[in-house]
């Protein structure tokens, strides 16, 4: 299970496509945020401004530069760490980030949760006999999870488990590192509306992918050597399904990422998924910018990892790399 | 390191008793709600020990399933057998899973035909062997990897305390096969069962990959049951010759006795049918036609269709005429026929 020098220089290549693949990210956002309608200056200037005092914004924030001055301008320092202030809060969008971020990862992390503690065994039963009555509760559980939209189940949940039953609060939420236990409890519904998508989607290919594990011709070698049904589905089963263990979890993780937008509005989440949402509609450019930047990051980071543990776990990786 | 006993106590060793005895073996496939297909038809034959027997026949004629049903590998829910596998006086049928498993690759082991797919790509090759000896022995996993370098050694795969490190990808077809063998080999088995082991490598490896496994089960005296449609290679491996065909037995004899006269002509037409360098003539002769589909089966002679030889009488139902010479034939012409043979 060490790395070799060639799954190394794999992970070599990989983290040199890191810095291309962010910077397009960053790129393309600013100039479509330029494309889109509305010049924040005119609404940074208040209510009937004379035209001297838009110009004179412009001139201030660096509007009236040509947009790859000022993309060049905004990258290079956000580089330093440094995403420039809020055009409405005038607070630093770095900081913003960093206090909405934890409620957003919190979310994520405990879908995520859910979504591998559920399908995993799920797909993993279903696959060990296909056909069977658990075969049948997997496969519906996945078609509904796939077929339904998250934020409407996110709205039943509410309605039955916040309204109906107080068991969980309907919206808000509260810090994990001022009180964990308060943090999970108001985390429960939104995190279990964001996990029905994952449960299937992991329940689904883990299934479709143990079954082609269990019909290859080493498997009947295995069985022929005498081992028993179960040391052939956990030991050498689940090796041989990691693959697709962590690219469905990567896959299911990055688009969890993008439903918080939507969720976190739902739930009155103060997460950066809300935050986009709400400076977006304020034409906040700035600030969307700064977010999109880090959940680019996010997603090509969880991305590397998954290409890290990818070596780690096949051996054929090197070989094809 | 401390000797490991290969030797079963609970093997009664007696010679008398042949080690596998399939007396009347039928196994059925599902082939759709309410029906199915007898693809191995009333099969029977002994194996003594350290015997070799070649198991012949085209594609289709139920070889390879003869031999998962002996391990009790065919798949579950799907396929069905009736009548009996003795081994070593046991009846293997009436055996648990977990007999069945203590059997599997200790007394009985198979090899396969492909070994590219046939071991698990993401263990290492030490690993596969380890698990076997750690299944079927108690082993420390230090012991095991001892063992392990040594059964390598044994199919002479070179440098085996490097190999034992690597991952099947990394290995030739040739080395697989031979790190396979050593896999089905490791716990000294009583019975090998090699399903077309050289069809999927070259010729020159085909050659030695034979010799290596005709060494071995000779050096341990290990039965073997060698599964192939190449009579050339299964007259070079083996004592006495079983030929299949449509999933049944239609002749079992010494191999040297259907060399010179088969009694079948199936037999007949699958010597004609292997190439030799002095016959020189023009085409290869082929038996025409093709092996019937299982739910198409004629209901007399099943060779009938395809057979040069076939009169009136052919039409009804074949049994196996068990002759004074101690050969075992199913055609009622067995006495009047004067077939070709490899040497005649």
């Amino acid at each position: 299970m060490v790395l070799t020098r060639a799954s190394q220089r794999m992970i070599g290549r990989r983290l040199l496509q890191f810095i291309p693949v962010v910077f397009a990210v960053a790129f393309i956002t600013f100039m479509l945020l330029n494309l889109a309608p509305g010049d924040p200056a005119e609404l940074l200037a208040g209510e009937f401004p004379t035209e001297e005092r838009i110009q004179e914004i412009r001139e201030y924030y660096g509007f009236d530069r040509p947009v790859i001055v000022q993309f060049v301008d905004w990258f290079s320092s956000a580089m330093t760490g440094d995403l420039s202030n809020s055009l409405l809060s005038r607070e630093p969008v770095f900081d913003i980030i960093a206090s909405r971020f934890p409620y957003t990862l919190m979310m994520v992390t405990y879908a995520m949760i859910i979504a591998i503690a559920i399908g995993a065994p799920l797909g993993i039963a279903a696959a060990a006999r296909p056909g069977s009555w658990v075969d049948s509760i997997a496969t519906g559980i996945s078609s509904f999870g796939v077929a339904v939209p998250y934020f409407w189940v996110g709205m039943v949940l509410v309605a039955v488990f916040a309204l109906k039953y107080p068991i969980f609060p309907a919206t808000g939420s509260v810090p994990f590192s001022e009180d964990p236990i308060g943090a999970i409890h108001a985390a429960t519904l939104p995190a279990i509306a964001l996990s029905m998508s994952g449960i299937a989607e992991i329940t689904r290919q883990l299934r479709a992918a143990m079954i082609e594990v269990l019909s290859s011709p080493y498997v009947r070698t295995l069985r022929a050597k005498g081992l028993s049904r179960q040391a052939v589905l956990f030991r050498h089963g689940l090796r041989n399904v990691g693959i697709t263990v962590i690219t469905v979890i990567t896959l299911v993780f990055n688009r969890k990422i993008g439903a918080t937008v939507v969720l976190e509005t739902v739930f009155a989440v103060p997460g950066v998924g809300s935050t986009l949402v709400h400076s977006a509609v304020n034409k906040d450019y700035v600030v969307v910018q700064g977010v999109i930047l880090v959940i680019a990051l996010v997603v090509v980071t969880v991305n590397l990892l998954a290409d890290v543990l990818y070596a780690i776990i096949d051996p054929r990786v090197e070989a094809e790399a | 390191m401390k000797p490991v006993s290969y030797r079963d106590p609970s093997l009664t060793d007696n010679a008398a008793q042949p080690l596998l005895s399939v007396s009347d073996l039928s196994v059925y496939f599902r082939a759709g709600r309410k029906s199915s297909n007898r693809v191995v038809d009333n099969v029977t034959f002994d194996v003594a020990r350290g015997e070799t027997v070649g198991l012949v026949g085209e594609s289709g004629s139920g070889k390879t399933v003869t031999g998962l049903s002996l391990l009790g590998l065919l798949p579950e829910g799907i396929a069905w057998t009736e009548g009996q596998i003795g081994f070593d006086g046991k009846d293997i049928g009436k055996m648990s899973e977990s007999e069945m498993r203590r059997l599997r690759g200790r007394h009985i082991s198979m090899i396969f035909q492909e070994p590219m797919t046939a071991l698990d790509p993401v263990f290492t090759i030490g690993e596969q062997l380890t698990e076997t000896l750690r299944t079927h022995f108690p082993m420390s996993k230090r012991e095991a990897r001892e063992r392990a370098i040594t059964a390598l050694e044994d199919v002479g795969i070179p440098l085996p305390h490097k190999r034992v490190e690597e991952y099947p990808h990394h290995l030739s077809g040739g080395m697989r096969q031979r790190a396979m063998i050593a896999i089905a080999l490791a716990c000294e088995p009583d019975l090998l069962i090699a399903d077309e082991p050289t069809t999927a490598l070259d010729v020159t490896i085909q050659a030695q990959i034979i010799d290596l496994i005709m060494k071995i089960v000779s050096d341990r005296n290990t039965a073997l049951i060698f599964i192939s449609h190449n009579l050339g290679v299964v007259s070079q491996v083996c004592d006495r010759m079983i030929t299949m065909y449509a999933g049944q037995v239609v002749e079992d004899s010494v191999t040297d006795e259907v060399l010179e006269q088969p009694l079948h002509p199936y037999s007949s037409g699958l010597l004609a049918s292997v190439p030799r360098k002095s016959v020189s003539s023009s085409r290869l002769p082929s038996i025409p036609g093709r092996v019937p589909s299982p739910d198409a089966m004629p209901p007399g002679c099943r060779f009938e269709p395809r057979c040069t030889f076939a009169q009136a009488g052919c039409e009804a139902a074949q049994v196996l005429h068990r002759r004074a010479d101690g050969r075992v034939v199913r055609c009622h012409r067995h006495d009047q026929l004067t077939l070709k043979g490899a040497l005649t």
